[in-house]
């Protein structure tokens, strides 16, 4: 009798739980179409080039932590020195590489170490020399040499040294558009309340690339490439830029955000205690301004501003995955009070609890319901009319979000002209749910109980390097 | 019969919903998929019919400008207008696009060539184009047919743009602001009607559109000093700054006394950035009786720049304010009008060493 009610209950958990997922997401689809037809809308009155040569301009440092990027580094770096912006300034920090990366930045850039006062607003590792360049082209770079203490110690060197209203934090290996910082700029200065924007970050592998700058854009024919290529589409295109309609965004991608300085330090700068140090630090900054009592917005905007190398192979994958899984759990969990809390307004009533139970928590219940499911075959009759129906419903949800994500890139900024390339993606988001999402649930119970095994590192990331 | 009914229920309650959802989702996965595709298909169409006919526009237009140097220009002049009034006549689409060619042909040229796009542009009419534009009721139609005049420089149509001042949308209202600081005779008096926060953005668009009148042009910025939009008097010192209008000077000292915070600290960036050295002493004042940290920042900057000796014992003061900033910008001040003094303050002291350093260097 009892056993047949916990079976009940269970069962209307798990019919719940799917149920609202379906609708959180089914909402922030709706949400952001309307965000991006508004977007679209201003957008074509913008004319952006005014921020090359004008005087009002916010200062900016683009601020990019390097550990043994020896071979890539010099290209990235005269990559960032090009970008079309009147006022801004490149902190390339060097994180203790064991590689030759130093000797070739030194060497192409014509570098010399200048005595240099680090006002160490943010503790981190001792900060052994600055690099300036002594030829006038490179003005704009300032290399920070340092003894190791991983990405996010790097990044607030980097902060440390910096004296810009604004900082960007990019991941040096990305591939940044000519005009980004001007369009991530753009809702800095068009509202003083907005403390942080992210931008849209699209896969590069497969794409031409000259100098560090992406000339070709290009679908890998890698189905495994093309499965990151839908879900990127659906986070940034989707998710993201509903979550930054609402003003509930909590995470802004590492690879490329943009923040204003002061508040970063007024926050203590990223944690260096976590994997998951991007989005910790804007949980934080937001859980700051809540606490002042200060109005503030996390914006996104849907352009493609940065291009990056995604993993090739699955054991690559399987790392960055883990790692991601890692990185949320400890965010969720130091941050646990905020859950539900009205102090945090928008955030703390539904962005949070949207990120514990349907990003954390769903791939463990997946597992969980398709145990629960094995179990009850056993000892239950099932009804496989209903069941195939149910599934065959989130199926459909699922292609619904991936066309309507596609969608949106081709209604903004397409950048897969080809047909081929269209039919394709259309091709991996039937295919995705069988092959892709169910190694990316296993990768993330993998994640959780790495956590629980107290795991610290970073994992390996191997890199085909781009053609 | 009840039990059918009930089974009936039972098997529509517990199927329906999901039944429901799943064509929903199929519908709508499939009219995405539809839409995908039919986008593609109009860009298609529409780059098909720019392909036919860019070439052609191109060519004329090109023609029309090397025919301004003829003596002949008047009768072949005609001849290609009339190739582009054909063209015009099969298709809106069409006349866009040779209004889109001319704006931006018109950026590229200057002097003969570009009254000769001008008289182009009235020829074919196209003004009527944009002017239609305004009364759409669209707010981003009407927003791109003002872009349009403005950018063709049509003077006599910004008293157009005063409807759009106070409209509900504040993008439209955003573009009828640049519009009339482009084409107005008195570019910032739609200031007397800004009620709201003119943001950093729009400030830009505007100091944009400044850039491009000649000096005697530019408006007087003084009547805004005291706008009661603190943003807007902001902006107006900034563009005394920007466009050195040394004349102001003195209503910039004035506004020391006056004014406070964020103007106060913009008031004494501009006067550091136009080197009105002969200011020192009344920003020396209000040095020494602020307590905000920003302001006294921009005050040390501007010592730094422009002090002499008498501001010694200030300077030593501010090395001993609680502000770790200030106290940074006083040394540096120092350092600059090479002071020697002695720091009990180890963090200053280093700073110190690091400076003098560097300007040895």
């Amino acid at each position: 009798m009892r056993s047949g009610l916990i079976a009940q209950l269970i069962d209307f958990l798990l019919v719940a739980f799917s149920l609202s997922i379906t609708l959180s997401y089914l909402v922030l689809a709706v949400v952001a179409l309307y965000a991006i037809r508004s977007y679209m809308r201003r957008y074509s009155l913008t004319v952006y080039s005014d921020l090359v040569s004008s005087e009002l301009a916010p200062s900016i440092s683009v601020i990019a932590p390097a550990y043994n990027e020896g071979p890539t580094i010099v290209d990235n770096i005269k990559s960032m020195l090009s970008l079309a912006y009147n006022n801004y300034d490149v902190v390339v920090v060097n994180d203790g590489s064991k590689d030759d990366t130093i000797e070739r930045v030194v060497a192409a850039f014509d570098l010399v170490p200048v005595p240099f006062f680090v006002d160490e607003k943010l503790k981190t590792q001792k900060v052994l020399s600055v690099y300036k360049s002594t030829n006038r082209a490179f003005k704009k770079l300032t290399f920070v040499n340092k003894l190791n203490g991983g990405k996010s110690d790097a990044l607030n060197a980097g902060i440390n040294v910096s004296s810009s209203r604004l900082v960007t934090c990019i991941d040096v290996d990305c591939i940044l558009e000519n005009d980004s910082l001007q369009r991530m700029v753009k809702p800095f200065m068009e509202n003083a309340q907005v403390i942080a924007c992210g931008g849209a970050v699209r896969v590069a592998n497969a794409c031409d690339v000259e100098q560090g700058k992406l000339v070709h854009v290009h679908l890998s024919e890698k189905y495994l490439i093309t499965f990151q290529v839908m879900e990127y589409l659906r986070a940034f295109l989707l998710n993201r830029v509903a979550w930054g309609r609402l003003n509930g965004l909590l995470l802004i991608s590492g690879a490329f955000g943009m923040f204003q300085r002061k508040l970063i330090i007024e926050a203590g700068g990223y944690s260096t205690d976590t994997v998951g140090e991007d989005m910790e630090l804007v949980v934080r900054i937001r859980r700051l301004m809540d606490r002042q009592r200060r109005k503030f917005s996390v914006y996104m905007i849907p352009d493609p501003l940065c291009w990056t190398e995604v993993p090739a192979n699955a054991a690559t994958l399987s790392r960055q995955r883990r790692r991601w899984a890692r990185g949320t759990v400890e965010v969720l969990h130091k941050h646990k009070d905020m859950l539900f809390n009205p102090n945090n307004r928008l955030a703390g009533l539904f962005s949070f609890p949207f990120w514990m139970f349907f990003e954390w928590f769903a791939p463990l219940l997946e597992v969980f319901g398709l145990a629960y499911f094995m179990v009850k075959l056993s000892h239950t009759p099932v009804s496989w009319h209903f069941f195939w129906l149910l599934m065959s419903m989130f199926y459909c949800f699922s292609i619904f979000l991936s066309t309507v994500s596609l969608y949106v890139e081709q209604v903004t900024f397409p950048r897969y002209w080809k047909s081929s390339d269209l039919v394709r993606l259309l091709a991996s988001a039937m295919l995705e749910p069988f092959i892709y999402h169910p190694r990316l649930t296993y990768w993330s119970v993998r994640g959780n109980i790495e956590y629980l095994r107290g795991v610290k590192s970073w994992g390996e990331m191997k890199r085909d390097g781009f053609k | 019969m009840g039990y059918w009914i009930d089974k009936l229920a039972l098997l529509g309650g517990a199927y329906l919903v999901p039944l429901a959802l799943l064509l929903i989702f199929f519908g709508l996965s499939n009219f995405y998929v539809l839409l995908i595709f039919m986008k593609r298909y109009k860009q298609q169409q529409t780059e098909k019919v720019r392909e036919k006919y860019w070439d052609e526009i191109e060519k004329n237009l090109a023609l029309i400008l090397i025919q301004s140097m003829d003596d002949d220009f008047e009768r072949e002049h005609r001849h290609t207008l009339a190739d582009l009034w054909v063209l015009q006549g099969k298709s809106p689409k069409i006349s866009q696009f040779i209004l889109n060619e001319i704006i931006k042909q018109k950026s590229n040229l200057v002097g003969e060539a570009q009254d000769v796009l001008l008289r182009v542009y009235y020829e074919l009419n196209l003004k009527s184009i944009s002017k239609k534009k305004l009364k759409s009721r669209k707010w981003h139609r009407v927003a791109q047919g003002i872009r349009e005049l403005e950018l063709m420089g049509q003077k006599d149509c910004f008293p157009d743009f005063y409807p759009f001042l106070k409209a509900r949308n504040s993008e439209l209202r955003k573009v009828a602001r640049a519009g009339l600081a482009s084409l107005s005779p008195n570019p910032l008096s739609f200031l007397d009607y800004v009620n709201e926060e003119l943001n950093e953005w729009e400030q830009m668009a505007i100091e944009m559109r400044l850039r491009d009148k000649k000096k005697e042009d530019l408006p007087s910025f003084h009547h805004y000093f005291d706008h009661h939009q603190l943003s807007v008097a902001i902006f107006c010192v900034r563009m005394t700054e920007q466009f050195k209008v040394y004349e102001y000077v003195p209503k910039l000292t004035h506004l020391l006394e006056t004014a406070s915070g964020k103007l106060l600290t913009t008031v004494i960036q501009s006067l550091d950035k136009m080197e009105a050295y002969q200011t020192l002493k009344s920003i020396k004042h209000v040095l020494g009786k602020t307590s905000s940290p920003e302001v006294m920042i921009a005050c040390l900057r501007f010592m730094a720049n422009h002090g002499n000796s008498t501001c010694h014992d200030l300077l030593e003061e501010c090395m001993k304010h609680p502000e770790n900033e200030v106290r940074t910008e006083a040394v540096r001040a120092a350092i600059h009008l090479q002071y020697a003094f002695h720091q009990s303050d180890e963090h200053l002291e280093r700073m110190f060493y690091h400076h003098k350093n560097q300007l040895t260097a």
